[in-house]
């Protein structure tokens, strides 16, 4: 149990009893460091020490909320206004550690005559007289310091940190101001004091706060390892340079503050092309979100219906009556087309023992278009050989071959060989290339694939509705099977972008669209249906015509401006 | 007219007046008609290549087969496997492995048709419109083949040019490239003129297709009705 013993009279007193409960005197902790320094017993001394430890933190904590307040106990008049901020800087460790009992001892002996000592009597009073004086010359000081700021802006926070950094040089360089009881506490310490210092501060974490005190004092460590509220992120951009920072001293009633006055700026902004394009876009949602429109009103959709069901009826009406009215069409003899010529050319050549492979590629909703096409061709072609082979690369090819070779009216003799359906073209064509060559014979192949003439096809016959899928079976069997020709059938559609193949002669010969197999119905007097469809076909295209003529002057797309201006 | 010609024939005109019935708008009836079309042909494709590919060209070597030839299988029939392990979220990394092989090979075969096939063939096609070897003596016919090839040449050169996106980088700004070479910009507007004409000549052969077959159903339902009323 710790004890306060008066020092005037020797009665032991309570620790928290400002006045000895004997003679009335007032307990001053200078008092009891005398009493300390008879007795060397370290027990006691450290039981006391532990005493006022307990009462540091919120010593602390007073320390920084009073910040740079110091008063000048000792000292020799400052000679300027930098001066006196030092010194009383280096003092005002010894104010930051005293506990609050001690101040308000301190208070109390300032007010009161006859509650302190003599002795702390005549200290209040010299302190009060050099505070006095201080005051005086902190006043002018302050004021040319003031205007050296202002003429000065630009370099104060330099100037700021040169003298926080002249005045820890000044804390150091004056280990004879340390006050007494410090100093005291240091013999109570002893020779661990030296060990002690060895060790960086920081890593006690707080186990010592003694040893933080002690580093303090010896410029290890620093008031602002314990952080003040609010101001932190001003210490650190002070540190950064982020912020402009100018400094002054107020001297307020005897209170010397430095104060921090910090001039934020605005970042300097930095746009990229990208951001600022992705900002204009953004803009321009956002006003255009805001923007009136004009809703379409269901009875515009409806007579868009209406004009398409009547343009369709009057398509579908005037094709009929070309097809079902009037006397059977005249056949009208054109040239036929060199590409025409030369396929007609290679199926009247066609040996007899010739091996043809017909690849059909075409979907079922073109077979009417081929039935007008082929069966020129085709008929030639088996009326002359006796063994045919069928391949399909469309999923109803297989139908489409037994559709077209029934309209042919085949004789019985002919043997057709059918190798089945191959999903991709590029890969049938380059399988079926390769074949020749093939080294892996399989057993139990279908028979069907085992009657791929080993010397290769004489001729291929390709009957494709698509441009894409006819391109893969040319660019394949064109080089693969070089001496083999290549000719095609195709619909209107695939013909114009598969002549280029015909220009280069990878492809023998080539009909497409209805119009050259009329004009091949013509030369050749082929019984087929062409001539009766020809009229219609005609009417259909002069028809379309005049939709497209009437779509282009009467039905014009209106723009957004439009609308605008329409609703506007 | 039998019953199952009127019955398929009435199928015929009804499934192609609901597929007609899409110039109103979409509706009920297009739709029906579309999901049948899809249907049909689904079911078709998954019975003819069980028919024609599976069976005949997978099972038939692996049952009937000696060992030697069935080793030759193995690996298509594991590509197959890992396929459909594929569908199984535990084992998806495990479809990567034939779909990895599949367009591999496609890319191969492709480009391989594609250089040789085509670009190189019809390079030369170009560059042989020029060979004076290739005209007759005729100097019409000889003006037409210079005029021709001619007219090939800056097609295919004004077509290319038009696709010719490279632009220099600007040193004095990186931001920024520079504009494309003058003659690449005049030879890309004649390059559009080759190409609407060509995009023209697909157009008009699309709208020739059609109407053929437009006219083939109106020649069909036009038959059902007259066998209809002539009842024959």
């Amino acid at each position: 149990m710790t004890k306060l013993i008066c020092p005037e009279c020797g009665t032991e007193n309570d620790p928290s009893a400002e006045r000895c409960s004997e003679c009335g005197a007032p307990l001053t902790i200078e008092k009891l460091i005398e009493n300390s320094k008879g007795d060397e017993t370290g027990g006691d001394a450290l039981d006391r020490l532990s005493a006022a430890e307990t009462d540091l933190p919120g010593l602390l904590h007073a320390l920084k909320q009073d910040g740079d307040v110091t008063d000048e106990p000792g000292g020799g008049e400052p000679s300027s206004m930098d001066d006196a901020s030092l010194s009383v800087s280096a003092d005002k460790e010894e104010d930051k550690v005293l506990p609050d009992w001690l101040n308000r001892i301190r208070q109390r002996a300032s007010e009161e005559a006859d509650s302190a000592g003599e002795i702390i009597q005549k200290l209040s009073a010299a302190q009060e007289n050099l505070a006095q004086e201080g005051s005086e010359s902190k006043h002018e000081g302050f004021t040319s310091w003031i205007q050296n700021i202002q003429e000065e802006a630009s370099s104060s926070a330099s100037e700021n940190r040169a003298a926080e950094e002249s005045v820890s040089d000044e804390n150091r360089k004056k280990p004879d101001e340390i006050p007494e009881w410090l100093n005291t506490i240091r013999k109570i310490r002893g020779t661990a004091q030296d060990d002690l210092k060895k060790e960086p501060s920081h890593d006690l974490g707080g186990d010592s706060l003694l040893q933080w005190l002690m580093d303090l004092e010896d410029g290890k460590a620093t008031s602002e390892e314990i952080p003040k509220p609010g101001l932190d992120n001003l210490d650190d951009a002070y540190e950064e340079g982020e912020e402009s920072a100018a400094s002054e001293q107020v001297f307020d009633g005897g209170v010397t503050q430095e104060l921090r006055i910090f001039k934020q700026e605005a970042p300097p902004l930095i746009v990229t092309r990208e951001e600022q394009a992705q900002a204009d876009q953004l803009d321009a949602t956002i006003v255009d979100e805001g923007a009136s429109r004009v809703l379409q009103k269901p009875g515009k959709r409806t007579s868009k219906w209406v004009m398409r069901l009547f343009f369709a009826l009057l398509l579908i009406g005037s094709v009929s009556l070309a097809l079902f009215a009037g006397n059977s069409p005249q056949r009208q003899d054109k040239p036929l087309k060199p590409q025409n010529q030369a396929l007609l050319t290679w199926a009247s050549e066609i040996s007899p023992n010739a091996a043809i492979l017909l690849v059909f590629d075409y979907q079922a909703g073109y077979a009417q278009e081929m039935k007008l096409i082929a069966p020129s061709v085709l008929k030639s072609l088996v009326n002359k050989v006796t063994e045919i082979t069928i391949l399909s690369s469309s999923v109803s090819g297989k139908l489409l071959a037994q559709r077209l070779l029934g309209v042919l009216e085949v004789e019985e003799a002919l043997i057709i060989n059918d190798l089945g359906y191959f999903p991709a073209a590029s890969y049938g064509a380059y399988g079926l290339a390769n074949r020749d060559h093939g080294t892996w014979p399989l057993a139990h192949l279908p028979e069907v694939v085992q009657e791929i003439p080993a010397d290769g096809f004489d001729g291929i016959l390709i009957l494709s509705d698509s441009d894409e899928s006819a391109r893969s079976w040319v660019e394949q069997l064109s080089v693969l099977t070089p001496e083999t020709p290549i000719n095609l059938l195709l619909t209107a559609q695939a013909g114009p972008l598969l002549l280029p193949y015909w220009e280069s002669g990878q492809v023998t010969g080539m009909i497409s669209g209805i119009s050259e197999a009329a004009a091949i119905e013509a030369s050749e007097a082929c019984e087929t249906n062409i001539s009766s469809l020809w009229r219609a076909y005609q009417t259909g295209i002069l028809m379309l015509m005049i939709f497209m003529l009437i779509g282009a002057f009467f039905v014009v797309e209106r723009t957004p401006s439009d609308e605008g201006r329409r609703a506007s | 007219m039998n019953v199952s010609e009127l019955i398929w024939g009435a199928v015929g005109v009804l499934l192609t007046v609901m597929v007609l019935s899409y110039l109103i708008g979409d509706n009920v009836l297009f739709q029906i008609a579309v999901h049948i079309f899809i249907g049909l042909t689904g079911g078709y494709l998954v019975v003819l290549i069980i028919n024609h590919i599976l069976l005949p060209q997978l099972m038939t070597p692996l049952i009937a087969g000696s060992w030697s030839e069935k080793v030759w299988f193995i690996a298509p029939l594991l590509m197959i496997t890992l396929l459909l392990l594929g569908q199984i979220p535990r084992f998806k990394s495990l479809g990567n492995i034939p779909l990895a092989y599949l367009v591999g090979l496609t890319a191969a075969i492709a480009i391989g048709g594609a250089v040789f096939g085509t670009l190189i063939p019809q390079s030369r096609a170009v560059i042989a419109a020029f060979d004076p070897s290739q005209w007759d003596g005729n100097t019409e016919n000889s003006l037409f083949s210079i005029l021709d090839a001619s007219i090939m040449l800056i097609g295919t050169v004004g077509t290319l040019s038009y696709f010719h996106f490279g632009r220099k980088r600007n040193p004095k700004n990186d931001q920024e490239a520079t504009q494309p070479p003058m003659i690449f910009k005049a030879l890309g507007k004649i390059g559009q003129v080759f190409i609407g004409i060509t995009l023209g000549a697909v157009f008009a052969g699309l709208f020739s297709t059609s109407l053929v077959a437009l006219i083939d159903r109106i020649v069909v339902i036009g038959q059902f009705i007259g066998q209809l009323i002539g009842g024959g």
